[in-house]
Order: C-alpha cells, then structure tokens, then sequence
C-alpha cells in the first residue's frame, strides 16, 4: 500500500487563505518592488476577491415546551472536504470522522473496475484488525507448541488484505444518480463549538436557518446557543476551552468517545494520535460552589484508566467564570471575561517510577 | 467524534500486550516455585483470563497452579530468622514520640533515623513500625524492662504518624525500595522550604500591554477596512493575512495563568492536602545529612473522607512546590508531567493507588508556531 503524502493533503491549518510576503533583498531593486507590490497592492487586488465561505445549515427543533438547536451540519461536498481538510473541522455523519461515505460506497459498487482511488480510514481499521485477529490465532497455537513460533510470526508478516465479502444490496440501484454516480447522502456535522468559532472567530461560514432560509448572524446564533445567558452556561464555558486551545494551534475534536469533553491534536487525526484528553470544569468565584461540585476519586482514576488506556493524558481545564456577564458586551469582552487554568493528572505507579 | 477503534487498533498487537501487563504488573500473581526447586523447567504460570484462549483450563495448567501454590506454602512454614549482627533494638518515649537506637546497626541506618547533637539515633514512629513489622527490630519501654510487641508497638506508635493512611503510603513506598523521608510541612501549616521569587517584571508586562494594544488597533484597523463590525467578531476578518501565525497571534484573545507572568506567592495549604513525604529513588550515594532535592512529593489522602482537591487546594499545595524542571526542559516534559508536580497517595480502606498531578499551562507552549510552519513550508515527501 502507497503512503499518502498527508503534508500535501492537509496544507493548511484553518479554513483561511494566507497570502505570505516574498523574502525581502534589500540590495537587490527587483526584489524590493515586488515586496512593496506585495505589500501595498495585494490588500487592495484581494479586496475584489472574495474569502473562501461556506454553507451550513442549522435545525432548530421546536415543540410546546422548549425550541433549541438540533444540528449544525454542512451537505456540499466540496464545503466539507474542505473544512475537514483545513482544521479537521466536523464529522461526517455516515462515517467515523473523515467524511468517506462517498469513496467507500464508490469502492463498494465499482469494486470490480478498480476505478476508484484512495484509502479510507475505515479500511485501514478493518486491515488491521484482520491482521491482528490472525495474529493472536498464530501466538494461541505456538503457545501450545502446535506450530513453531517462527512460522506464526511470518504468517503474521505475510497477512493479505481482507477479502471484501460485501454483496450487492437491493438499495444499491437507489445510490447511483441518473449519471450512474453515487449519490451525496453525506453530511458533516458540526459541534456548536465548531460552528461558533468558524462563524465569529474565522468568520468563515454562513449558517442559514433549515426551515427559513433565513442566514443566522452571530449574535442571534449566540443568543441560540445559550438562551440563559447565564455566565455558567455550557456553552459558553466549553467554547472558552474551545477557543483556547484552538488559538494556541491545537487541532481541538470532541472527545465524548473517551469519556472527556475534548482531544487535542498536535496537528489532526491523520498524522497521529490525540495527545490529551481535556475535561472542561467551571470554576467560581464562590468557593462553596467549588466544593459542590468536587469529585470523588473513584471518579478521577475512572477517567484516567479511560484516558490512560488509549495512551492520553487528561487535563483539566478550569474555566474562571465571571460573577455576571452583559448582554451588550461584544463577544471579544464577553470571552475575555473568563480565564483558563490547567492541571494535568495521570496515574502513576511507583515500580515503573523507581529506576 | 472519531477514533475509538483507531487508538485501541493502531497499537501493534505485540505492543498491546506489553503494555497491558506493564499496566498489571502490580497484581501479577508471584510464582512461588522459585523458591524451592520443584518444577525448576516448567512452564510459566497461566496469565488471568483475558482473552479467549487464557486461561486454557487444562490439566498442565492446573498442575503448574497447584504446585506454586504448594511451594507458597512451604515457603511460609519456613522458620524465618534475623542474623544477631544487624538486629536493631530501641527504647520507645511515649512524650517525645521517637524512640532511642541502642545500638545502631545495618544498612536500614543510611536512609532511617536522625542523630542528635550527642550522636544518639532517634527513630521517628513510622519507621519504628516498619522495622518492627520486619523483624528487624526488638521495641522495650521507657524503663527499658519490657519487650513491647508488635500490636503494643502500634498502639504506641501508630497514633503520631498522623494517620493510619500515611503510615501505609509510608510503608507502602519503603517495601517497593523508596528512600521516604517526612516532608517540612509533615505536621506544620505550609512551612515547605522553597518560596518563588517573583518571575516577571514591571517592565515586560507593560511591553506585553502595549504589544497586546498595538495588536488589537491593527486588526480593528482591518476589520474597518473589510467594512466589518467587530463588535460580535469576527476575530480574523477579511482583508489579506500574511501567515498563520499572525492568524493565530489574532485569535488568542482568551485569558490563561501562565507561568511565566505569574508571581508565586506560597499560600497556606489546607489538610490534607500539603506534602506529607518526600521520596527519592533507591541510590547508594543517598546522605541522609545532604539528601538533595527528593525525586517525588507524596501527599497522603484518604478517599473515604476526602474528594478530589479544587483548584484553590490544588493553587495552595503548588505554590510550595518549586518547578520540576530546570530550563532544559521541552514543552512535551512540561506539558506531559507538568511545570510542577505532586504525588498525590489515595488510600481507600487500605487499598493505595497514586495520581500525579501536574500544573500546566497549555498557553504558554507555542504550538501554534509550529503549526503554522509546518504549512508554510515546501513539501517534501515523507521519509520512508
């Protein structure tokens, strides 16, 4: 199997262009002009042009009790490639995280051709997990001297793809369009952490109402999203975390999967594995409400075996909350009115530390 | 929201394993036959059941468990006996909790016991308990006429080691080779020896507002330019931007604790969280009189009484802590154990288990930079 390139894949780290300077010669005139060019004309030239926007749109469900937002999602292929491509940003809805519906459903029906190219990560599970299973077969049989070990291990080294036993499924002839290409039935939904940052922070996206049409702005999107307006609301509070660690250039996913609130990326799924796995705590000015909300222990080693066990190291992340915060304040004031705190935990046991 | 499977998969199998049993190998079952010369070239015991094919449940592994069990037992029916050349015995003084080394003997004394201005060796009550609890040491009463036993020992003693719990943590650390030694603020309120000098200055906090200020009118200046109003963002608003860096720079407007403006000042720590011991790993150039600085810091918790620390606790215990590394350190070290830490011994009901609590500071790290470099630069394919 050819390794992709993932620097070349993923070029850039948020969903915003940037247009770098030339390297400035000062003795050389040639150079000069065309670093003043770039200096001075470009900002003008760009203002023609149009940032890079996308599309999502927001479901709001509604009944006689409550109204609240349902989803965030983005449904254009290219919108989607490309926020997940620039950030890792969203998850696809039919797919692990990388939306890959589409190749894999491509690779399905045209299996036979071989005229669909690439890998996706589902495969690469399933592969291994082949090769695994097949592995500990051979250990279970030269354990019981069956075979010798050395010939279980180059079975292991010599372990083939799987064999594809999927068989046309009757909804299959539903999945081509008129053209005979598959259908987009992906979506890639957005957290509301996500979705708040890449609409105020990056100001990227342009989130329309579903049932309206109606595009929502900031403040209404925020007014949404935390309908209390308390200081302590959780959105509010994860999205401080959020902000945080995505400013400081962390690629930043949820992480429920793991029993924490968020992973952080050195760079993004692809290139390796999430480093941390972040718990977002508020924290009060009232000491007493602290100490209602402190856990127990069984709690703390609970999510560190969790975190631990997938090779991750938990951080706390207290979020300062402020005794009230203003409707009128703009969202720079609103945001710079908390303040984040760090504590890692990991367990530690005293005979891998002694030597 | 993705890779469940991905992490628990991506580690080759062998890897797996490894890690597991080094995750177990606290409660590894001991295989007893070493000590006697039964079964000397059998096979190794069976491995608790966790996958499909452990244990098997044949006879041979029966056999293999029993025997072990077999020599278990001999070995504790062995008559256990002590060399007279480095028995210990002492003289236990109730009013000053210590207790009096007769005679001083054996390798126990380079890490155990404090001598006086006359040259006496004093024992504190945990480590009268432990050597007890060895066999290492004979206890008699002030008077000098009595053997106190071991139950009498722990009724004497075990009262001013200032908790059941750290004198099983005490124990604990000892058995697995530790040398433990009771830390400044062991009874006392914060007295911890280091005290921060302030890191920062006047001056670099006024250049860091100013920069902060310039930045800020720049990007206001740009957003005006894009004809947007920044008063509900955006942060990076249109216009061109040169790197990702300046985008980042732009985008980090949330406020943190960094260690390196914050000015350090030890607070009072509350019980029970303050450090009870200090521990350094076993080394033979350890001098009780210059022990330097400890490897480890272990504050003692029961889990019964008390919950996980909040922040405040948490603030107050680092603050009389000095940093774990020196300048050398790299952002990985800081970010994984953290620019302090503690050990923090849970006991519940007997069972200890050990957290280590880091303070971070993720702000401070500029992960960014690199980010943004990665992207900027040419493509080269990856080494193979």
């Amino acid at each position: 199997m050819k390794k992709r390139n993932l620097n070349a894949i993923y070029t850039a780290p948020l969903p915003v262009e940037v247009v770098p300077l030339p390297p400035l010669v000062p003795h050389n005139p040639l150079s000069v002009a065309y670093y003043v060019y770039q200096l001075v004309f470009v900002p003008f030239l760009w203002g023609f042009k149009r940032r890079r926007r996308f599309t999502a749109y927001l479901e709001l469900y509604t009944d006689s009790v409550s109204s609240y937002v349902s989803s965030i999602a983005v449904d254009s292929y290219e919108d989607m490639q490309g926020l997940w491509k620039a950030g890792f940003f969203g998850k696809g809805t039919q797919s692990r995280s990388d939306p890959t519906w589409e190749l894999r459903t491509a690779k399905r029906l045209q299996e036979a051709s071989g005229e669909v190219e690439g890998v996706a990560p589902e495969e690469v599970t399933a592969r291994r997990r082949a090769a695994r299973k097949k592995f500990k077969n051979a250990r279970a049989l030269a354990e019981q001297g069956i075979v010798g070990n050395d010939t279980a291990m180059e079975k292991v080294e010599t372990c083939e793809e799987p064999r594809r036993q999927e068989l046309a499924r009757p909804e299959d002839s539903q999945l081509r369009d008129s053209e005979g290409k598959v259908r987009r039935l992906e979506k890639l939904q957005l957290t509301f952490q996500e979705a708040f940052f890449l609409a105020y922070a990056l100001d990227i996206i342009d989130i329309y109402d579903d049932r309206t049409g109606d595009l929502v702005t900031v403040p209404y999107l925020l007014g949404l999203l935390m309908p209390d307006w308390s200081p302590d609301n959780s959105f509010i509070i994860n999205y401080v975390a959020y902000h945080h660690y995505r400013s400081h250039g962390w690629c930043i996913r949820n992480g429920v999967k793991f029993g924490v609130d968020y992973l952080l990326y050195r760079r993004g799924p692809p290139f390796s594995h999430a480093e941390f796995g972040v718990i977002v705590v508020p924290l009060y000015s009232d000491e007493s409400k602290n100490q209602l909300i402190r856990k127990d222990w069984s709690w703390s080693f609970g999510v560190n075996r969790v975190v631990g066990g997938v090779k991750k190291i938990l951080v706390l992340c207290y979020v300062e909350v402020p005794d009230c915060i203003d409707k009128w304040h703009t969202v720079e004031e609103l945001l710079k009115k908390y303040k984040v705190r760090e504590l890692v935990l990991r367990r530690w046991i005293p005979s891998r530390n002694r030597d | 929201m993705d890779d469940l499977d991905k992490d628990y998969d991506n580690v080759p199998a062998t890897q797996g394993r490894g890690e597991q049993e080094d995750a177990e190998s606290d409660d590894e079952q001991q295989d007893w036959r070493m000590l006697t010369a039964m079964g000397s070239n059998r096979r190794s015991l069976p491995k608790r059941g966790e996958k499909e094919y452990e244990p098997t449940g044949s006879s041979s592994d029966r056999n293999n468990l029993d025997e072990s069990r077999q020599a278990m037992y001999i070995a504790l029916n062995g008559e256990r006996r002590h060399t007279s050349k480095v028995h210990i015995s002492g003289i236990w003084y109730p009013h000053l909790r210590k207790a009096k080394v007769l005679v001083a003997r054996g390798p126990h004394f380079r890490s155990i016991g404090k001598a006086d201005s006359n040259g006496v060796i004093w024992l504190l009550p945990e480590e009268v308990i432990y050597l007890m609890e060895r066999g290492s040491m004979s206890l008699y009463n002030a008077h000098g006429d009595t053997n106190i036993s071991l139950q009498g020992c722990y009724a004497a003693c075990l009262g001013s080691c200032q908790g059941h719990e750290r004198y099983l943590v005490y124990a604990h650390l000892k058995r697995l080779g530790f040398i433990v030694q009771r830390a400044a603020s062991f009874d006392g309120y914060g007295e911890e020896e280091t005290v921060q000098k302030p890191t920062s200055n006047r001056a670099r906090k006024l250049w860091n507002f100013l920069v902060q200020k310039f930045a800020s009118f720049c990007i206001g200046l740009r957003c005006v330019f894009s004809k947007k109003i920044p008063s509900f963002g955006p942060i990076v608003c249109g216009g061109v931007w040169r790197s990702y860096d300046s985008i980042y720079r732009a985008l980090q407007i949330i406020p943190f604790y960094s260690h390196r403006d914050s000015i350090v000042t030890p607070k009072s720590t509350t019980v029970p969280f303050r450090v009870a011991y200090n521990i350094w790993k076993p080394r033979p150039s350890f001098k009780k009189s210059n022990p330097g600085e400890p490897d480890f810091r272990v504050v003692v918790v029961n889990a019964q009484k008390d919950r996980m620390p909040t922040l405040a606790q948490a603030d107050a215990l680092f603050s009389t802590l000095p940093t774990a590394h020196g300048s050398t350190s790299t952002s990985q070290q800081r970010l994984r154990d953290g620019y302090k830490n503690v050990i923090i011994g849970v006991v519940d009901c007997g069972i200890i288990s050990f957290v280590k609590y880091g303070d971070v500071s993720f702000g401070d790290e500029r992960i960014f930079e690199r980010a943004a470099n990665n992207t900027t630069k040419k493509y080269r394919p990856m080494k193979k």
